[in-house]
């Protein structure tokens, strides 16, 4: 894991080509000047529950960690993320994982996360800083983005986990049908199987 | 070698007499020569083809019997083989030397060993040598070149062993005039033999026991012979001396020699006048063929010297050539100025100059060599010899000058006449005395050889090597363009001197800046050196690199690179006015004090110090700065914008700039030394920023409301800066002079006196000096509670100002200001009169009738409200002004009577030792810690700040990354934080501030957010 830091120190004098690893060379200066500032924004708002870094000093790869938002199936534990930052970066979104194993209808097994800013509503305004709140009210509202979908499809009793059912044609399926079904019907079961889900990361 | 050659037959008596008789009463040659039967047959043909005889390592002569073929016309061959083969056995049975070393004198040699020639042996050789007939005259050559082998012989068996030069010697002196002097023995004898016997045997009976053997100008025929068999034998001689040792052993002694002889310090030996040499130098003369009585007299004084009208030197050659002075004039002249000489040089050999005597040892030796073919003319002894002249100069320069830097100086005056009257006359003397065993070339050298040309040759022979690089100008014979010559030449040896003296000087530059003023006459004695570029070149790259190595380093205090780049500037300015290496010199020092961050304080503390009360802490301080701004401007300073210069074609002053400037070179004539400093920086607001803080801490330091010297000053600095930066200077003033008026006004208006007219007896005196805040700079603010006193005095004055002016308010700083502090001690009064407020505010809480005459630095600290450091300042203060003392457990009391405090000194010394005691009297030590703590508060507030951005990088970071070592935080911050620059103390630090928060925890080595 240090490799790529030492590379970094060693092989870059000036200050921006520093904070970026070797894989950012190429990326030019723009996306490491603009993450840096992320950062700099991110450490001095000190957000509570979320929070994120580069890591070993990588600027285009961070981890993220989110706390469960209280009052939700999620509270008190937290959550590690990865993002990686294309060279293109803010034009393309970052890719988004939970590497905490997950338990969430819009998470999959591996972390993946379906989540419509980190896809093709991806906006250059957005920065780490939005993308961790937006995960972390993800975790105490399941998307909802259903209900923009053409007419037919609205329901006319509102459930989220209805409504993804009623999706699951179109691909936007949940990625965790379990989670999806559970939401509603069973909270006692849902985080029982999240408490699992989670401990396996702990063990 | 060649002595096998010539077996010596016993002959018979019968024989030896006929042959006497034969040889009184030549019988016609054609009747009796015989060939000697060892004799090679073949020199009669050869002897016509060799007027001048072969050299000696020609050894045709030898035994070559192959073709016995007598000369035609000799009617008995038989007889004249039998008379001549007898000769021969007796001739050379008398020449040969025995096979044992030569004694070390000449005279011995005659005395014990040389014996008269029988009669027949004089026969014999002179019937060998005396005809004219052909035939004879082979003969007779003959003869020379057996002598010539059985000199050889007998030199390599029995002179050479003698003369090695050991690896290790310790009296070089003493080993080379040794050899020189069993080297000139074995050459008079061996020459002396020669010339009795075999060249000139006829004028034999002259001699007597009279070694000096008068020459005999009527036989110019014989010079050759004699010449050549020198030639031969110098040149055994020269091969037996092998080259680094005796070149090595030549330099080592003339060094020294020559260095007395130029008045160098040598350990200085008074050499006996009747020394080996001397006696050689006698016994040498027998090859003199000059009948010179006087010279005879005094030959250890072979050189004269005079010093012309025209401060030239003319050196008379000695006179002892090999061969004939043509001119006898010339010897009677030589013989009135040696008279002179040797008068001279007895008065001056009584009072033992050394000197002289160095000189003229030096100048024995050097004939020596010059014998024994050793010496001058391209030969080793001249390169020996040029090497020596060489560092010489410099020796001499660098004993003479080195550090001597008086002014006016004289140092180039007396170099110059150093070089003209001794080592010119030194070294003409020496080069003068070469003799050459050519003709041709010594006549060329007896004109007066141009210095120049010996010089040149000497040098070519040091920078090539090469042999044989004398070239005499025979054809300068013409005395006018001789004399101009020598001058071009004394000239010549002077520059060369003075580029000696400059590289000396340009050595010892850096001190010499470093002494300015005191070395201004290094830097005079500079201008005649620096006339060139590569000599300017010289200086600055040497001069820079003496800067970097031996100032600008962390080491060196910033005032003092200030002070050296100001004697810089002025040394500088007399060097090259024109400022071209100046520019170039102090191109390194500017940039290497911006880096400094102190620059701008200490260069505004020396400006401003006149204002400033003297600082026993900094007796470093560059006062003379203050003197150099109220010198004012110099007139060019206006100019500055140097377009406007170059375009003024009225200046009938105007010079191109010099051609090794640069082409950033700006003509910089009006820059001065406060000129040059401020220029440093191209911003004023630098300058006038730190003008602020210090004219502030002044305003404020002292309770004196008169700021003429700060008036003026600020004026000068308007004359650099401009009236708009020093503005806020300006309404500073005018806030002191305002406050004053204010605070008389309040004061008289009464508001000041309480209620209680009681109080007023004991209440203190309260002024105020209000300041515009925008104008001033932050002053630092430490919080802390007035006592009730001040306070309530403090209310009044605001009372009194708002009646004053209207609106405004008063806002109180209570860390600046002074306190007059008197303390009425059990058995003394202590007096402060500049005490701050907050030392005040301590010790006024010791005050008996306040009820607390102890108190620990933390009570203290929290009772005044005050930081603990500062606290503890206070009271580290007090303490050293012996009013304060540890009572134990630092708990502080009041010392109320001295003699009491001593007895606890003296107790406390028994019991702990001087080192706790000390400590007690500098109050535990926090007299020290007072300097530490002024830094540490000033860079606190940087660190705070950087703590500030950098806590929640590293709780980020731990958060995300997990547990982490220290490195590897410190690594991951550099890289991520703007301006991290904290080593791994203070990054540590912090880590423990934060696990002592219980944000953090260390496990394992490394560091991790502290689970929840």
């Amino acid at each position: 894991m240090n490799s790529d830091a030492e590379n970094s120190s060693n092989t870059a004098p000036t200050r921006s080509s520093k904070t970026a690893g070797p894989s950012s060379i190429n990326a030019g200066q723009s996306v490491s000047k603009r993450l840096q500032a992320e950062l700099m924004q991110l450490m001095m708002s000190s957000t509570p529950g979320i929070s994120a870094f580069p890591q070993d000093g990588n600027l285009l790869s961070w981890t993220g960690t989110i706390k469960g938002p209280e009052d939700t199936y999620y509270s008190g534990l937290t959550f590690k993320l990865s993002l990686e930052f294309p060279s293109n970066y803010p034009m393309s979104p970052p890719t988004v994982l939970f590497t905490t194993p997950m338990f969430h209808p819009n998470v999959d097994m591996a972390g993946r996360i379906c989540l419509d800013i980190l896809k093709d509503k991806w906006s250059a305004v957005y920065n780490v800083q939005s993308i961790l709140l937006s995960l972390q009210s993800l975790l105490g509202e399941p998307n909802k983005f259903v209900l923009t979908t053409p007419s037919k499809f609205r329901l006319v009793n509102y459930s989220p986990y209805k409504v993804i059912q009623a999706n699951k044609s179109h691909s936007k399926s949940p990625l965790n049908g379990q989670a999806a079904e559970l939401w509603d019907k069973d909270p006692k079961e849902y985080r029982r199987l999240l408490t699992l889900r989670h401990q396996q990361a702990e063990d | 070698m060649s002595a096998s050659a010539f077996p010596q037959n016993p002959i018979s008596i019968s024989q030896t007499s006929r042959q006497i008789f034969q040889s009184v009463f030549p019988p016609s040659a054609s009747a009796i020569l015989p060939t000697p039967h060892a004799t090679p047959s073949s020199f009669a043909i050869q002897a016509p083809q060799t007027p001048t005889p072969s050299h000696g390592y020609n050894t045709r002569h030898h035994p070559n019997l192959v073709s016995p073929s007598p000369v035609s016309l000799l009617p008995s061959p038989a007889a004249v083989f039998a008379k001549e083969s007898r000769a021969w056995n007796l001739a050379t049975s008398y020449l040969s030397f025995k096979n044992a070393s030569f004694p070390d004198l000449v005279d011995v040699w005659f005395e014990n060993f040389h014996s008269e020639p029988a009669k027949d042996v004089l026969e014999a050789i002179r019937y060998l040598i005396s005809t004219t007939d052909d035939a004879r005259e082979g003969t007779r050559d003959s003869l020379l070149e057996w002598y010539t082998c059985e000199v050889r012989r007998h030199f390599l068996g029995w002179v050479k062993p003698d003369i090695g030069i050991p690896a290790d010697y310790d009296d070089a002196p003493a080993l080379l005039e040794q050899i020189l002097s069993r080297l000139t023995t074995a050459q008079s004898i061996y020459l002396h033999q020669l010339k009795a016997y075999l060249v000139r045997t006829e004028r034999r009976r002259k001699l007597k026991k009279n070694l000096y053997v008068p020459s005999s100008e009527e036989e110019g025929n014989d010079d050759p012979r004699i010449q050549s068999f020198v030639r031969s034998l110098n040149s055994i001689i020269s091969y037996s001396l092998p080259d680094p040792a005796w070149g090595g052993l030549v330099y080592s002694v003339f060094l020294e020699l020559c260095g007395a002889a130029v008045g160098l310090p040598v350990e200085g030996e008074k050499e006996d006048e009747d020394d080996s040499i001397t006696a050689v130098n006698n016994g040498d003369s027998t090859i003199q063929k000059e009948e010179d009585v006087l010279y005879q007299g005094a030959s250890q004084q072979s050189f004269a010297t005079v010093t012309d009208v025209d401060g030239d030197i003319i050196v008379d050659d000695d006179r002892n050539h090999l061969g004939n002075v043509p001119d006898t004039n010339d010897s009677k002249e030589y013989k009135e100025v040696g008279e002179e000489e040797v008068q001279r040089r007895k008065v001056k050999l009584k009072e033992e100059k050394p000197r002289e005597d160095a000189r003229k040892k030096v100048l024995e030796i050097w004939s020596s060599m010059e014998k024994l073919g050793v010496g001058g003319s391209g030969r080793r002894g001249e390169r020996v010899f040029a090497e020596v002249i060489n560092s010489l100069v410099t020796t001499y320069i660098h004993n003479r000058f080195l550090g001597v830097w008086v002014s006016p100086s004289a140092v180039g005056q007396e170099l110059d006449d150093w070089v003209e009257h001794v080592l010119g006359r030194l070294v003409v003397d020496v080069l003068f005395s070469s003799k050459t065993t050519s003709a041709q070339d010594w006549v060329a050298r007896l004109k007066k050889l141009s210095p120049r040309e010996s010089f040149r040759a000497s040098r070519q022979s040091i920078d090539n090597r090469r042999k044989g690089a004398m070239e005499v100008d025979a054809g300068a014979g013409a005395e006018e363009v001789d004399l101009k010559r020598r001058k071009e030449d004394l000239e010549s040896w002077k520059r060369i001197a003075v580029g000696r003296l400059g590289r000396l000087r340009v050595g010892e530059l850096f001190d010499i800046v470093v002494d300015w003023p005191d070395s201004l006459g290094g830097v005079e004695d500079l201008k005649s050196y620096i006339t060139s570029p590569p000599t300017r070149l010289h200086l600055t790259t040497t001069f820079t690199a003496a800067l970097s190595t031996r100032l600008l380093h962390p080491a060196a205090a910033t005032s003092d690179i200030l002070r050296a780049y100001i004697s810089l500037i002025r040394a500088f300015t007399v060097l090259d006015p024109r400022g071209v290496l100046l520019g170039r010199v102090s191109l390194g020092i500017r940039r290497y004090l911006k880096e400094r961050d102190d620059t701008v304080r200490v260069i505004v503390h020396g400006i401003m110090s006149e204002s400033l009360p003297s600082n026993p802490e900094e007796p470093e301080e560059l006062g003379e700065l203050a003197k150099e701004l109220g010198r004012g401007i110099p007139a060019l300073m206006a100019q500055q914008g140097g377009g406007l210069e170059e375009l003024d074609f009225d200046d009938m002053n105007w010079a191109p700039d010099p051609v090794d400037a640069g082409p950033e070179f700006r003509r910089s004539k009006g820059l001065d030394v406060v000129g040059s400093l401020i220029s440093l920086w191209d911003s004023k607001e630098v300058w006038t920023k730190e003008v602020q803080a210090v004219l502030a801490s002044r305003l404020l330091g002292t309770g004196e409301w008169v700021f003429d010297k700060e008036v003026r000053t600020i004026e000068l600095l308007k004359l650099r800066f401009g009236d708009t930066a020093m503005q806020g200077c300006d309404v500073m003033l005018k806030d002191i002079a305002d406050s004053k008026r204010a605070d008389t006004h309040i004061r008289s208006g009464g508001d000041l006196r309480g209620d209680d007219p009681d109080e007023e007896e004991d209440s203190p005196e309260l002024h105020t000096k209000i300041l515009s805040r925008l104008f001033w700079p932050t002053l630092k603010e430490e919080e802390f509670k007035l006592p009730e006193e001040i306070h309530v005095l403090q209310q009044r004055y605001e009372v009194g100002f708002e009646k004053l002016k209207t609106k405004r308010k008063l806002t109180w700083i209570h860390s600046v200001g002074t306190v007059d502090v008197e303390l009425e001690l059990e058995d003394r009064i202590v007096q402060v009169p500049d005490a701050t407020t907050w030392q005040a505010a301590v010790i006024y809480e010791f005050d008996e009738s306040k009820g607390g005459a102890e108190w620990t630095i933390k009570d203290l600290a929290e009772r005044l409200d005050m930081d603990e450091s500062l606290t503890k300042r206070a009271v580290a203060f007090w303490s050293s002004k012996e009013v304060l003392r540890d009572s134990g457990n630092g708990v502080f009391v009041v010392i109320e009577s001295m003699a009491e405090y001593e007895e606890i000194i003296d107790q406390q010394e028994g019991i702990r030792g001087t080192e706790a005691a000390s400590d007690m009297d500098r109050g535990m030590g926090s007299g020290m810690d007072n300097g530490m703590q002024g830094v540490d508060d000033e860079i606190s507030d940087e660190k705070k700040e950087m703590q500030k951005v950098v806590t929640p990088f590293i709780e980020a970071m731990l958060t995300n990354g997990g547990p982490k070592p220290l490195d590897q935080i410190s690594m991951v911050l550099t890289m991520l934080v703007a301006g991290f620059n904290w080593g791994a103390e203070e990054l540590t630090e912090l880590l423990n501030t934060m696990r002592a928060e219980a944000k953090l925890e260390y496990e394992g080595g490394a560091w991790k957010i502290a689970s929840a």
